[in-house]
């Protein structure tokens, strides 16, 4: 047998790579201690690492609300993220690696009512019955003690939440999506294709084009899976280009004819890994550009390529193309590649080095593209959805107002692209504030014509709130707050469904 | 296009799927002609339906060293929880099984995860890929008994 054959029946998602691991009966899983105590140690002496606590499951039907909730933004907020760190003593050593809670704030008459719930895939429910980790992750640190088959094993479902149709996913990036009722957040079952890309890494960032279709990648490291679905989440289409190179992508980008992966300037070091997972051996490669793949998103046909600065890249605002084939879009760009490793930190009671500045981007049909510096320090950009693969003005983020903070962001900022202007509200020094997304307005004109929903942890109260901004004025006072008066984990990516 | 045929070359367990499908619980007769033959008997648990049918890829180490090398094949139909295959003639030697269950050809996905259970012998947890040789191992010098555990992917 061959390495080779090897990689083919491990697969190549990340959490495969830490599954090389002495198999001890299942009651007998990794013992570490040390790494739940020196959190629980930081834990005592600072309040805001209650973001990095074991969330829990909850159900409200209706919560504070501090100001007046519009009349006519009705819908649910879904927010997702890593939300169950340790079991017994064992707590994992990535932040990325916690089994996702599915969040819903449901907006109605001028009420909210909060429920939340563990995604019941495969892992969370054998780890549950057995009451340990038993599975590998991407961060490595968990001798493996039950039957790892492939991604999905180990799928934790963490990492965002889009609406399809009637369902609501979950998504994570090395497998298949988790279908869940959207008013019950009951988990149905992995996405099934029912062909060779079935739970094959699907990354948590789908993107709808205007007629509702839906594109989506999947990481191969040096080959990319390229996905087309209907409205309601069928396959239509999928192919398989190779990439000519290594190099992590979390994101991806769409236009009205292209569709584009950029890869970061990082490449595997498994002999380096820290923990021994996939997470641990990506590092960033000085001198390695990012690598951007132009795709026609019709035919999937390789258009062009083309190189931006080296760096690393988590999260693009949106993507348009001019009628000269130039192609804009808006990146969060770090110079310093290593970012993955950031995220180890704060399983140790120790905040990430949150350093990717905003820029725009034009990558003209020949010629040098050209990469313009926007804003310092932001992360989690969002456009108005209406506005996707068009022409935008807009970018909203999570930012930093006061520049020598340094553990999380304390604003969200409306960035304005054609004037090079910014507008933020300040949350305040107690607030660590998550991603917020766009709802327009049910009869909006303008761009910014809507609200920002987002939410943040109040470190210093100790809870959690859902925050509710016009969107073409978020630099005032915000309209509404939907208090949780419980703290909940810092969550990664949302989504809005309005009735 | 049944996908096994693109990627059989990459991983041993679609090296089942290319035998032809006897027709009962036959395993064929060890590479060696002469001297002692003994059975092994080969208990299959964690089989989730009774529908379809095991495969079992036999390989082996006769004589005392060398590479492994494929002997024969075993196809029996499935029983629920356990099925018992048993593999007679088999010369005194190092063999390992490779277990796989479908209804018709093994199909992986796009990164070489069987899409349907399969398993190893003496390999109680699947840990992804092929083990090596020396811990599926079972050293045959008498009639003997091994086990495999099935694993599906989710």
């Amino acid at each position: 047998m061959t390495n080779r054959d090897r990689r083919s029946v491990l697969g190549l998602t990340a959490a495969a790579l830490a599954a090389a691991a002495p198999m001890p009966a299942l009651a007998q899983a990794a013992a570490e201690p040390t790494r739940a105590a020196q959190f629980a140690s930081a834990r005592r002496s600072d309040s805001r690492l209650v973001g990095f606590e074991n969330g829990r499951e909850l159900d409200l039907a209706s919560v504070r609300i501090q100001g007046a909730v519009p009349a006519d933004l009705i819908g649910s907020f879904y927010r997702n993220g890593p939300a169950l760190f340790e079991r017994g003593d064992v707590r994992y050593r990535h932040w990325f690696d916690g089994d996702g809670l599915v969040q819903r704030w449901r907006i109605q008459d001028g009420r909210v009512g909060y429920r939340s719930r563990f995604v019941q895939t495969p892992k969370f429910s054998l780890e549950n019955r057995v009451g340990a980790f038993a599975l590998p992750v991407s961060g490595g640190g968990i001798t493996p003690a039950a039957a790892f088959t492939g991604a999905n094993s180990a799928n934790p479902s963490n990492t965002s939440v889009i609406n399809v149709g009637a369902e609501t996913w979950a998504l994570w990036e090395g497998g298949s999506a988790m279908r869940m009722d959207p008013d019950t957040l009951t988990t149905l079952g992995f996405v099934r294709f029912g062909n060779e890309v079935d739970g094959g890494p699907f990354s948590a960032h789908p993107r709808r084009g205007e007629d509702g279709r839906l594109w989506n990648v999947g990481s191969l490291g040096s080959r990319v899976i390229l996905y087309r679905l209907s409205r309601a989440g069928e396959l239509e289409q999928f192919r398989v280009p190779p990439l000519g190179q290594e190099g992590y992508y979390h994101d991806f980008l769409l236009t009205r004819r292209f569709l584009i992966v950029v890869q970061c300037s990082t490449e595997a070091r498994g002999e380096r890994s820290l923990e021994g997972g996939s997470f641990g051996s990506m590092r960033g490669v000085a001198e390695k550009p990012m690598r951007v793949h132009i795709f026609d998103r019709e035919t999937f046909e390789r258009v062009r390529e083309a190189e931006l600065p080296s760096g690393f890249a988590f999260h693009f605002g949106n993507a348009w193309e001019e009628e000269d084939g130039t192609i804009n879009f808006d990146i969060a760009h770090s110079a310093d590649a290593d970012q993955m490793l950031e995220f180890f930190k704060p399983m140790i009671g120790v905040f990430p080095n949150w350093q990717a500045v905003s820029h725009r981007v034009s990558l003209p049909p020949a010629g040098a593209p050209r990469f313009e510096r926007i804003h310092e320090r932001v992360e989690f950009p969002k456009i108005n959805p209406r506005f996707d693969a068009r022409r935008n003005r807009y970018v909203y983020a999570s930012a930093f107002q006061d520049r020598t903070r340094q553990d999380w962001f304390d604003s969200v900022i409306k960035l304005d692209l054609d004037q090079g202007r910014h507008e933020t509200f300040h949350y305040g020094a107690d607030w660590m504030v998550e991603e917020h997304v766009f709802v327009p307005k049910p009869d909006a004109a303008r761009e910014d014509d809507g609200w920002l929903v987002g939410t943040a942890l109040n470190w210093l109260m100790q809870k959690s709130a859902l925050t509710i901004f016009d969107a073409a004025r978020p630099g005032g006072d915000f309209i509404a707050r939907a208090w949780l008066d419980a703290p909940m984990p810092l969550g990664l990516h949302g989504d809005f469904r309005a009735n | 296009m049944r996908i096994w045929k693109r990627v059989a070359a990459l991983s041993a367990i679609a090296v089942l799927s290319l035998a032809p499908l006897a027709a009962c619980t036959h395993a064929g007769a060890s590479a060696a002609s002469d001297g002692e033959r003994y059975t092994l008997t080969l208990r299959v648990e964690g089989v989730r339906s009774a529908s379809g049918q095991l495969r079992a890829e036999l390989l082996g180490r006769v004589g005392g060293g060398g590479a492994p090398r494929r002997i024969t094949f075993g196809v029996q139909n499935a029983s629920e929880g356990v099925t018992v295959m048993t593999f007679p003639n088999l010369a005194p030697g190092e063999y390992v099984w490779r277990i796989g269950a479908t209804n018709a050809e093994v199909d992986m996905n796009v990164t070489g995860v069987p899409l349907e259970g399969y398993g190893f012998s003496n390999v109680p947890l699947v840990q992804g890929g092929i083990p090596p040789f020396d811990r599926m191992k079972v050293a045959v010098a008498s009639d003997a008994t091994a086990t495999a555990v099935l694993a599906y992917a989710p």
